[in-house]
C-alpha cells in the first residue's frame, strides 16, 4: 500500500490476522477548507479528518471499532477494540466473490484552497455590485480517500472531491433566502450564476397577502427539487408500497458507478462494484440497494451501503441521486402553468410525516400567472402525499443542478400539477 | 521527549510552546479525545453494536481555525507552524470502559431501541491558562419511532425513556387555540426563542429580533430565564466552557425583559459582556457563543387551573425552530391532545405550530408552579456543530400560536 493511509490499515490487518477472522480494514482521509464571510469578516477553516475502521466476522460472534488517526497505533488499537467487543451475532461481511471495482469517469482535481479564496472574493464581489443584503457567504472544497481491504485479499481505493457553495442573502423587501450548489470544480461562469440565482427575485412584486391554500401547479427549482426527493425517498422507504399511479416523467436513479451526478464511486461502502440502480421510472418503483446483510445474502439487492464517515458502519443509503432531466427549458416549463407556483429556494426544514405518508416542504414562492411573477411570499408551504407526488409529475427541466445532502443530488427543475399549497 | 505522565505537565509544555510560535500566535490550541459506543436493541437484546475514539487537535488565530484527527507531532507542528521537535507529544487520557448496556435495558422495556454513550475529554490552552474541560457522560436513547431522549450518567433514580408517540385519529386542530405546553415543549420553545436569539454572534451581527428589535420585545408574563451550565444534571453542565473560561449561571431574561446575552471571549469584548459561554461541536468547529441548559421560572399557577382554560395540550414535539429571517418560531408537534373542562379528551394527530416573535410574547399568558428538568431539546444544531444542551421549564399556556 502505497497511500498515506499505509500504517494504520497496515496494523489493523496484521494485527486482525493473527485472530484468524473474517475480517475488513476501511481507512478514509480527507481535508476540507471552508470560507465564510459573515458580520463583514472572513472566516477560515482547514480540516483533517482521518481514521480507520474495522468489521470482523468468526465464530458466530461480529464486531465493529473504529479510531481516528493515520498512525500504525490508530489501525492496531481500532483492531483490538473490534476484538474486544464482539458480540453474537450473524456475520455481516460480503463474500469475496461479491467484491470489486466498478469504472468510474475521471475527475478533475478538487479544488485547492486558493481557488477557493479568490472565487469567494469575487463572489462577493459580484454579489456586492448588485446591491443585496447579503447575510453569508460560504465556500467549502475538499477531498477525501477512501481505502478498503479484506483479509480475502480485496483492495481497493475511492477518491471523491469538489466544493460547495451557499450564499444567504435577500433583495427587494424579502427575507434573506440560502442558494446552495455543489459542484466538481469552481468556475468564473459559476459565479455569475449564482449571483443571478440571488438576484433573481430582487425585479418581483411587492409582497402581497399571504397565499389562501389550495391546489396548483406547483414549478420547483433544482434545490427545492434535490429537498423533495430525498423526502419522497425516506416516505417510499416507510412502508411496503401498494400498486401505484407513477406518472411517466420519473427517471429517478441512484447512479452509484456515475457517469451522472456528483459522486460516482467505485465501490459501496462494503467494497461491492457501484451501479446503477433504477429507483423510480418508466411508470414503476424500482428497489433501492440495500447493505449485504440487509439483503440477506441476494446479490442483486446488495451494493447500496454508504459510510457516512470512517466513525460510522455500513449503512442501506442512497449515494448520488440522479434525476434525469427533460429537453425543456425552465422558463418554458413556467409559461406551461396557468396559475401556479414556482418554488425557488428552501425556507426551512421538510417535514415528514411517515404515519400519513405525507410532507411538507416549505420554500420562497414565485406565483405565476401564465408564466408571468405576480407575487412573491418569502415562505409557502407545499403539502403532498406519497402518492400524489409519484403520480402528479408532469415534466422535468433541461437545467441540472446538484446539491450535497444526506447524499448527492442531481435534478433539474420538476413541475408538477395540482399539488396543495399553503 | 519523554511523554508527560499529568495532563497538568502536557498542558504547561504547550503553554511554553504558544510562546515559541512564530507570529501571528495562536489564541489557544484545543485538545479532545470522544469515546462513543452504540448499541440496536430487541426485546432486551443487543443486535448491533460499535465502538469509535475520535481524537483532534485544533489551532485557533483570529479568523482562522486549523484542525486534525491526527494528533502527532508532525501533524500538530504543520497546525502551530513550528518545528515537529519542538512539539510535546500529545496526552489524551484512556476512555473509560464501554459500559454494559444491560443496565439500561431494564428500564427501557421491550421493543427497539438505540443507545449511544458519549464521553468526551478535552483541554484548552492558552498563553497564560491551561485547562481540562469536564463535561458529563452521556447517553441517547433512540425508540424506533424516532423519539429521543438524552440523559446524563449516572441515570437519575427518576429517568424514564422517551414514552411511545401516541398517533392520534381524526381532524387535526384549526385556528389559535389556547395551548397548554408541558415542560419538555416550553423548554423548546424557551430554547429557540429566548436562548437562540441572546447569543453573542446573533446580537453583535445585530441579527437577534429579541436584543435589536424595535421596540424591544417584552414577554406579557414575567419570566426568568437563565442559562446555567452548573446544572451537573442536565446535559449542558461544564465547569469551564470550550475558551477555558469557568461556567456561571447567566440571566438572559428577568421579569420578561432580555437582561443578558451568551458570550464567548471575541463576542465579550464588542458587547461588553462577560465569557464562559463558548461551545465547540466538535474539534473541527471553532468555539461559538451557545445554550448550556435553559432555567425557566415565573410565578406560577396550579396546573389544573392551567389545563381548565386550554383547548390543547402539547406534550412532544418533533423539532422546533426559529426562523431568524422571518422571526417566526415554529414546532412540530409530535404528540398532543384535546382537552375538554380540563380532562383529556382525545389523541391529536401531528401538527405544526408557528407564531411571529412578537405575537409569542404577547402570548405567554401562565406557567406552571410546578417545573421538570428535561433533556429538551437534546442536541442543538447551530450551522452543522451540534453540542448538548438542557432545560428547566414549567408548563406555559400560551395564546396565539397558528395551527397549520
Amino acid at each position: 500500500m502505497s497511500t498515506p493511509l499505509g500504517p494504520a490499515a497496515e496494523a489493523a490487518l496484521a494485527e486482525l490476522q493473527r485472530a484468524k477472522i473474517r475480517h475488513e480494514v476501511f481507512a478514509r482521509e480527507g481535508e476540507t477548507f471552508t470560507l465564510r464571510w459573515r458580520g463583514g469578516q472572513w472566516e477560515r477553516r482547514h480540516a483533517l479528518r482521518a481514521g480507520v475502521a474495522c468489521r470482523l466476522a468468526g465464530g458466530g460472534t461480529r464486531g465493529f471499532a473504529a479510531v481516528a488517526g493515520i498512525a500504525a497505533a490508530a489501525g492496531r488499537d481500532a483492531a483490538r477494540a473490534a476484538l474486544a467487543s464482539a458480540y453474537p451475532g450473524p456475520d455481516p461481511l460480503p463474500p469475496r466473490a461479491m467484491l470489486g471495482s466498478s469504472t468510474v469517469p475521471p475527475r478533475p482535481d478538487a479544488p485547492a484552497a486558493g481557488q477557493a479564496e479568490s472565487f469567494g472574493v469575487q463572489l462577493a464581489d459580484a454579489l456586492a455590485s448588485r446591491s443585496l443584503r447579503v447575510e453569508e457567504i460560504r465556500v467549502i472544497t475538499g477531498w477525501s480517500r477512501a481505502l478498503l481491504v479484506t483479509g480475502e485479499g480485496f483492495a481497493g481505493t475511492a477518491n471523491a472531491g469538489g466544493a460547495l457553495i451557499e450564499v444567504r442573502a435577500a433583495c427587494g423587501q424579502l427575507p434573506a433566502s440560502v442558494v446552495h450548489r455543489a459542484v466538481p470544480a469552481l468556475s468564473e461562469p459559476l459565479a455569475a450564476r449564482l449571483v443571478e440565482a440571488v438576484a433573481g427575485t430582487g425585479d418581483l412584486p411587492p409582497l402581497l397577502a399571504p397565499p389562501p391554500r389550495g391546489l396548483y401547479d406547483v414549478l420547483l427549482a433544482p434545490e427545492v427539487a434535490a429537498h423533495l426527493l430525498l423526502a419522497l425517498l425516506d416516505l417510499l422507504g416507510t412502508s411496503p408500497r401498494r400498486r401505484r399511479e407513477i406518472s411517466p416523467a420519473w427517471g429517478l436513479e441512484d447512479a452509484r458507478c456515475g457517469p451522472d451526478g456528483l459522486l460516482p464511486l467505485p465501490f459501496d461502502g462494503e467494497g461491492i462494484p457501484s451501479r446503477r440502480v433504477v429507483l423510480l421510472a418508466g411508470g414503476r418503483l424500482g428497489n433501492p440497494a440495500l447493505t449485504w446483510q440487509e439483503a440477506g445474502g441476494i446479490a442483486e439487492r446488495a451494493g447500496g451501503a454508504v459510510r457516512a464517515s470512517y466513525a460510522d458502519p455500513p449503512a442501506s443509503r442512497p449515494a448520488n441521486l440522479v434525476m434525469a432531466g427533460g429537453t425543456v427549458s425552465s422558463r418554458e416549463l413556467a409559461a406551461a402553468m396557468a396559475d401556479g407556483w414556482h418554488l425557488r429556494a428552501m425556507a426551512g426544514g421538510v417535514r415528514l410525516d411517515r404515519a400519513r405518508d405525507r410532507l411538507v416542504l416549505p420554500a420562497l414562492g414565485v406565483r405565476l400567472r401564465a408564466g408571468d411573477a405576480v407575487q412573491v411570499w418569502p415562505r409557502v408551504e407545499l403539502r403532498a402525499g406519497c402518492g400524489r407526488l409519484l403520480a402528479a409529475l408532469e415534466a422535468a427541466g433541461d437545467d441540472p443542478a446538484s446539491a450535497s445532502l444526506r447524499a448527492a443530488v442531481t435534478t433539474p427543475s420538476l413541475l408538477f400539477r395540482q399539488l396543495e399549497i399553503g | 521527549m519523554a511523554a508527560p505522565d499529568r495532563p497538568a505537565d502536557a498542558l504547561a509544555a504547550f503553554q511554553d510552546l504558544l510562546e515559541k510560535t512564530p507570529a501571528p500566535r495562536p489564541e489557544d490550541i484545543y485538545l479532545e479525545r470522544t469515546a462513543e459506543g452504540w448499541w440496536r436493541t430487541a426485546d432486551g437484546r443487543v443486535t448491533e453494536q460499535g465502538v469509535a475514539r475520535r481524537d483532534g487537535v485544533a489551532v485557533r488565530r483570529h479568523g482562522r481555525l486549523d484542525s486534525s484527527d491526527a494528533t502527532d507531532r508532525v501533524t500538530l507542528g504543520r497546525l502551530l507552524r513550528a518545528s515537529p521537535h519542538l512539539v510535546p507529544p500529545v496526552f489524551l487520557p484512556e476512555p473509560p470502559p464501554l459500559p454494559d448496556p444491560r443496565e439500561w435495558l431494564a428500564s427501557l422495556g421491550p421493543g427497539e431501541w438505540t443507545l449511544r454513550w458519549r464521553w468526551r475529554w478535552a483541554a484548552v490552552v492558552r498563553r497564560q491558562s491551561g485547562a481540562v474541560l469536564a463535561r458529563p457522560a452521556l447517553l441517547e436513547v433512540e425508540a424506533r419511532d424516532g423519539q429521543r431522549a438524552l440523559a446524563v450518567l449516572p441515570l437519575a433514580a427518576d429517568w424514564r425513556p422517551p414514552r411511545p408517540t401516541v398517533d392520534g385519529r381524526g381532524p387535526a386542530p384549526r385556528g389559535r387555540p389556547l395551548i397548554l405546553l408541558a415542560p419538555a415543549v416550553a423548554a423548546a420553545l424557551v430554547h429557540e426563542v429566548v436562548g437562540h436569539s441572546l447569543e453573542g454572534d446573533l446580537v453583535a451581527a445585530g441579527l437577534s429580533p429579541l436584543a435589536s428589535g424595535s421596540p424591544r420585545p417584552r414577554f406579557a408574563l414575567p419570566l426568568d430565564v437563565t442559562d446555567d451550565p452548573t446544572r451537573w444534571d442536565l446535559p449542558g453542565a461544564f465547569a469551564m466552557d470550550d475558551e477555558g473560561t469557568p461556567g456561571r449561571p447567566r440571566p438572559l431574561l428577568r421579569g420578561g425583559e432580555p437582561a443578558g446575552v451568551l458570550a464567548d471571549r471575541t463576542t465579550a469584548a464588542c458587547l461588553d459582556a462577560p465569557a464562559g459561554s463558548a461551545r465547540r461541536g466538535g474539534v473541527h468547529a471553532p468555539p461559538r457563543p451557545r445554550i448550556s441548559n435553559l432555567i425557566t421560572r415565573g410565578r406560577g399557577s396550579p396546573l389544573p387551573d392551567l389545563r381548565r382554560q386550554a383547548r390543547l395540550e402539547v406534550t412532544a414535539v418533533r423539532a422546533a425552530a426559529f426562523d431568524l429571517a422571518t422571526a417566526t418560531v415554529w414546532l412540530e408537534v409530535r404528540s398532543a391532545r384535546a382537552l375538554h373542562r380540563g380532562e383529556a379528551d382525545r389523541p391529536l394527530p401531528s401538527f405544526t405550530l408557528h407564531a411571529p416573535l412578537a405575537t409569542v410574547c404577547r402570548g405567554v399568558l401562565a406557567c406552571s408552579a410546578e417545573t421538570q428538568a428535561t433533556a429538551e431539546p437534546g442536541w442543538c444544531r447551530k450551522d452543522g456543530d451540534a453540542v448538548p444542551v438542557g432545560s428547566d421549564a414549567p408548563w406555559l399556556l400560551l395564546d396565539g400560536l397558528e395551527v397549520g
